[in-house]
């Protein structure tokens, strides 16, 4: 007997018995959390690794796996293609979006956050908000993230106003994405980010895997119309 | 007003046909039934996460990268990367043999757990673990070849003399 055909042997008579069953309503319930909170968190760590931006102040979030709260909503959009009812917000800026770069796909969720929380905020919540995420699916691999921000009060943004950013890095302990990213903070303060996230650890290969360039990154990141109006119940500065 | 997925059902029957296999490598890789639990659940979450753009493409290669990458993780967070505590949580009908093949599969670099986990115990082709693991079809099929070799080294002595005394 083979040392394949005696490993498959033994390997299965020590499964054999009932293999536990995987929770799957937790593993959706932390998904649909986790399908919109990643956003927020990842657009904070590119922040970090930028080491710019007034809204760079929510970095002691940076990376940190919080226990999942459901979102009040979760994810797709609805049939007329909107994502948060009682506004155009979501809509307006995906068109802006679109007319940047053309090519791209329609978004695959739209939501509000704010700068207290790396979960979406509730729907109804949605006049609050001081960030906007657009998340967009390029390929199975690749995903682009559109991340807009209101500055934090008295926080001064230390990055030139009006210059774009680009620029790339690893993500993750062990790296399990790269992200090529662009970022540019408007005269009012308020701050775009445009991440292109690749899996896979190695740069050279994600670079290969792109979808988009750093010239359509930087594109979306200027696109006009990327901004939202002041949120009229602020949470408190972090 | 919670929004269901469209593609939710699609995820669930999804997960139901693979859950099992995952189950499997996990635990080929960690040694540990709640171990494994955890690692499938992490990947479970990652697999919701990103479903709406895997789906279309490789889902398999997608959820398998994710358990391997989180198994690596897990033993990286340990002190050592063999997994001394494990106790089966079950005796098998041929339990000696069973917990030997653990423990000597504990005692191999968690990559070459992942490797042979894929390519021997989930029966798949190199191409697939080569996807999953993100690796040239060469280097599976290289470490492929030293981890058995290791892996026969270990068993060896269970072989020859029936079993640890």
């Amino acid at each position: 007997m083979t040392i394949e055909q005696q490993l498959k042997d033994r390997f299965d008579r020590a499964t054999e018995h009932a293999i536990p069953p995987a929770d799957v309503p937790a593993a959706i319930a932390r998904g649909r959390g986790r399908r919109r909170r990643r956003a927020g968190a990842y657009a904070v760590g590119s922040l970090a690794v930028l080491a710019v931006a007034a809204s760079a102040t929510v970095l002691p979030r940076l990376g940190e796996e919080t226990p999942t709260a459901v979102p009040a909503a979760q994810g797709p959009a609805a049939p007329d293609g909107t994502f948060v009812p009682g506004t155009t917000i979501d809509t307006d800026l995906a068109a802006a979006v679109a007319a940047a770069d053309p090519s791209l796909p329609a978004p695959t969720d739209v939501y509000p956050s704010d700068w207290s929380r790396d979960t979406p905020l509730p729907d109804a919540d949605f006049a609050n908000a001081t960030e906007w995420q657009l998340v967009y699916d390029l390929s199975d691999r690749v995903e682009l993230l559109v991340y807009v921000s209101k500055p934090i009060p008295g926080e001064p943004a230390d990055q030139p106003v009006g210059t774009v950013v680009t620029g790339s890095n690893t993500i993750g302990d062990p790296a399990r994405e790269v992200w090529f990213h662009s970022m540019l903070v408007a005269p009012d303060g308020h701050v775009v980010n445009a991440i292109e996230q690749v899996d896979g650890a190695d740069p050279r290969r994600a670079e290969q895997r792109r979808v988009l360039t750093d010239a359509r990154t930087e594109a979306v990141a200027q696109a006009p119309g990327l901004d939202f109006p002041d949120p009229v119940e602020p949470p408190a500065a972090p | 007003m919670a929004r269901t997925p469209a593609w939710e059902a699609e995820y669930v029957e999804y997960v139901a046909a693979r859950q099992r296999s995952f189950m499997r490598a996990a635990y080929a890789m960690l040694g540990s039934w709640p171990a494994a639990e955890d690692a499938v659940q992490t990947t479970l979450t990652e697999l919701y996460a990103r479903w709406p753009r895997v789906r279309t493409g490789h889902p398999d290669a997608y959820g398998r990268r994710t358990l391997v990458n989180t198994c690596i993780g897990v033993c990286r967070k340990r002190k050592r990367e063999v997994v001394t505590d494990r106790v089966p949580e079950r005796q098998t009908g041929d339990g000696q043999a069973s917990v030997d093949l653990m423990d000597a599969l504990a005692r191999l670099p968690v990559r070459d757990r992942a490797v042979l986990a894929l390519r021997y115990l989930e029966d798949l082709p190199v191409r697939e673990v080569a996807a999953a693991l993100d690796l040239p079809e060469g280097t599976v099929k290289s470490q492929c070849s030293r981890a058995l070799a290791r892996l026969e080294v270990l068993l060896s002595p269970a072989e020859t003399t029936g079993g640890n005394p």
